[in-house]
């Protein structure tokens, strides 16, 4: 198919372009503010990412006579259990051996990107699940 | 010989995959600038472009 050359016979060519340019724009935009905002929660969790899960977790300080740590360990290992394979493989590499996502990504063969989104999908749903265990 | 774009449009309405990746193909150039960012391109946006372009099949109104 031959690029748009103009002229009358390739008006309705031309209404789409315009058509698919408003939506692409618009597309574009939501793209970026999702980016922005999801950037801004992942300095967030990233900044307490390397001192281990409790952090990480953003657990607060809990009552020992009604919980113990035992228990918060097999709890957070139960739920690491529940995740995807990738998720799990990624999440270990990166709290439990400290590796970087650059480093993640080559040993797993997964893009940069994707181990990004991963893991910060991984830790939101361990957060949201121990939210449920009313461990805060 | 060269078939015009309504009749691709058309056909890539009906859901045929060769009409529908010769519109993929005809506007890359413009979706690829657009998924250029900061002089970067974000292959996860130009693949959101994609899908916005698929929906855009459907939903124009030629008439």
């Amino acid at each position: 198919m031959e690029r748009n050359p103009g002229g009358p016979e390739f008006r309705i060519q031309n209404q789409f372009t315009k058509y698919l340019q408003v939506a692409v724009i618009r597309t574009r935009n939501r793209y970026l503010a999702k980016k922005q905002w999801l950037d801004n929660r992942e300095m967030f969790y990233d900044a307490d990412s390397r001192n281990g899960f409790d952090d990480l977790l953003g657990r607060k300080q809990y009552d020992d006579s009604l919980i113990t740590e035992l228990e918060l360990a097999f709890t957070v290992a139960a739920l690491l259990e529940q995740l995807p394979e990738n998720a799990r493989t990624i999440v270990r590499l990166r709290v439990y051996q400290r590796y970087d996502f650059d480093e993640i990504a080559a040993i797993t063969g997964i893009s940069y990107v994707n181990v990004r989104n991963i893991y910060y999908r991984a830790i939101r749903r361990l957060r949201s699940q121990m939210d449920e265990q009313e461990f805060y | 010989m060269n078939r015009n774009f309504i009749d691709f449009l058309k056909e890539a309405k009906a859901g045929d995959d060769q009409s529908i990746q010769a519109i993929i193909q005809l506007y890359s150039p413009l979706l690829f600038n657009v998924a250029t960012v900061d002089q970067r391109f974000d292959e996860d946006l130009y693949q959101e472009l994609v899908i916005t372009l698929l929906a855009c099949i459907k939903t124009f109104d030629p008439s």
